[in-house]
């Protein structure tokens, strides 16, 4: 009887590993990973905002409604506590992701107004600012487009038979995916690209 | 044993088992997974995993021949350009096969091309960074910065372990450049000095349609930023290092084979086939434990499972071993290489473009 049921422990713990709690465990650790990814790149671009107002600020009649608007959007983006725990929340990924599509609308508005002002089309600083922003953006992009991936593939392993047991045993749960509507969002945002439809 | 309680229920428990052991199997083989990672199955995996490399490299040799039908030949100047490159059902580009130097719109000539590719080729020579040039008519409706990454990611030039590529894509069309840059090189080459380097240095020539000398400038200027990166020196193509290493590591598993052979033999003998799998799995894993690498104990296990599977049921053995080592090991060099091999180019397939690089229109 005590072989029988050493045997058994032994099985049970192959078909645990076989049953794909591992694959999760690595698809667990992807999905974060890509996630510390999109968030240090909008931090990244959360940081580059204070210098890119204040050098347009030295324009003298720069329009105050769109500086306003990306300092606003900033503000509100930043309010929101960019944590690794957001990926299992889809209403407050919603949210994260809303706030930093507002950002990224708003600073599109800033570039192309700034191409009105022929002082800060020559002004090599503003243009390195325009330049980081610009990269900062197709990371996002890409960055958002690589969580993605990493999301549906956790999903699609955990989702199916025979990892759903494994998965609802240990408490594993789908992650927030960027939704379709964000999707458009970041289509939409980076006009950045020197004034080129995205 | 199982029969010894009750029997039935101990008949339906098993089955059961081998019913859900099954199932599992057989979802992770639907999804496309190598094998259960159980002990066997890593070791497993660290030998097919060199097989699987070569396989690979052959596959990627082999692409650009495959997609060659996709793209034109390089069309002569005069040339309709908006019909020069191929198109997914989407509109979006094609990614165009693996090439230093893709000239689709035709504005290069076929000296200015030459001229680049030798640029590029001694480049990587010298450096062992990648980096390739593509010029097409449009990249519309996609972004060029998109195009330029996306093809970045599929080509994944950029030495492997040290991912030091740049892509440079032209729009001849749209007037705009972009230069992308693998993640190894953004302290190298910066946004702001990508751009920089489009609008102040390739912008002017291509003001004055001289495509070939506003990239070679260009070129000069980027490797100019690499080589102040102090980057890893590339490994010649034949290198006696990489000949060393791997006469090193045949040094270094010879004991472990001739000891593991002859226990198996001894074993196999008084044992028949379970005393050779003990022997393999001994050898193998005192190899991988004393070498500290999975790797190198999984070739020394096999090895010694299979010449003693073979040389203990016949005929003797020792030729045997060194034929059978000689044939595992080199291959497990070979993959790590990725350079290329005759006068093609073959990506390293390190490199990872996440975005980073400037362009500018002019």
């Amino acid at each position: 009887m005590q072989k029988l049921k050493f045997l058994l422990a032994a099985v049970a713990v192959s078909l645990l590993a076989g049953c794909g709690y591992n694959e999760i465990q690595s698809k667990d650790e992807g999905v974060k990973a890509a996630w510390s990814e999109v968030l240090s790149q909008y931090k990244r671009r959360s940081d580059l905002i204070p210098n890119v107002v204040s050098s347009v600020k030295g324009e003298a009649n720069f329009e105050q409604e769109t500086l306003t608007r990306v300092i606003e959007a900033r503000a509100k983006a930043t309010s929101i506590q960019a944590t690794p725990e957001l990926v299992n929340d889809p209403e407050a990924l919603k949210k994260f992701s809303q706030a930093q599509g507002e950002v990224s609308s708003a600073l599109s508005r800033l570039l192309v107004v700034s191409e009105n002002y022929p002082s800060l089309k020559s002004n090599a600083g503003f243009q390195d600012l325009r330049a980081q922003l610009e990269g900062t953006e197709n990371r996002i992009g890409i960055a958002r487009n690589r969580y993605i991936k990493a999301v549906q593939d956790y999903n699609t392993l955990v989702r199916q038979f025979p990892v759903n047991l494994t998965a609802m045993v240990f408490g594993y749960k789908d992650k927030a995916q960027f939704t379709v509507e964000n999707e458009q969002a970041i289509q939409n945002a980076p006009a950045v690209d020197f004034g080129a439809k995205k | 044993m199982l029969l010894r309680g009750s029997p039935s229920r101990a008949l339906a428990l098993s089955a059961a088992l081998v019913v859900a052991a099954a199932c599992c199997l057989g979802a992770r083989a639907a999804a496309g997974d190598p094998a259960p990672q159980t002990a066997i199955g890593t070791a497993i995996n660290a030998v097919t995993g060199v097989a699987k490399n070569a396989q690979q490299s052959a596959a990627q040799n082999a692409a650009p021949d495959r997609a060659q039908g996709a793209t034109p030949k390089p069309a002569p100047a005069t040339a309709d350009l908006s019909d020069a490159a191929a198109r997914l059902p989407d509109g979006t580009l094609a990614v165009p096969p693996l090439a230093r130097v893709t000239d689709a719109a035709g504005v290069l000539g076929a000296e200015g091309k030459r001229v680049l590719e030798d640029k590029l080729a001694a480049f990587e020579l010298a450096h062992g960074s990648q980096i390739a040039i593509i010029v097409v008519p449009s990249t519309k409706p996609e972004p060029i910065a998109d195009f330029t990454n996306r093809v970045g990611d599929a080509w994944k030039i950029g030495r492997k372990g040290v991912g030091d590529g740049v892509l440079i894509t032209v729009a001849v069309q749209d007037r705009r450049i972009w230069i992308s840059v693998a993640r190894a090189l953004e302290g190298a080459l910066p946004d702001v000095i990508a751009t920089r380097i489009s609008r102040e240095i390739i912008a002017p020539h291509f003001k004055t349609a001289d495509y070939a000398g506003g990239l070679a400038a260009g070129l000069d200027a980027i490797f100019r930023q690499i080589d102040g990166e102090g980057l890893p020196l590339p490994q010649r193509r034949g290198d006696a290092r990489v000949a060393d290493s791997a006469d090193g590591a045949i040094s270094l598993l010879l004991p472990f084979l001739i000891g593991g052979v002859v226990l198996g033999i001894a074993l196999r003998r008084a044992l028949g086939v379970p005393g050779s799998l003990l022997a393999g799995g001994g050898a193998g894993a005192l190899a991988g434990f004393l070498l500290t690498s999975t790797l190198l104990g999984g070739i020394v296990g096999l090895a010694v499972l299979f010449i003693s599977l073979i040389g203990g049921s016949s005929m003797g053995s020792v030729l045997g071993g060194r034929r059978s080592g000689g044939v595992f090991i080199p291959g497990g060099w070979s993959g790590g290489g990725g350079f290329g091999s005759g006068g093609g180019f073959s990506s390293g397939g390190g490199g990872d473009f996440s975005g980073g690089g400037g362009g500018s229109n002019w």
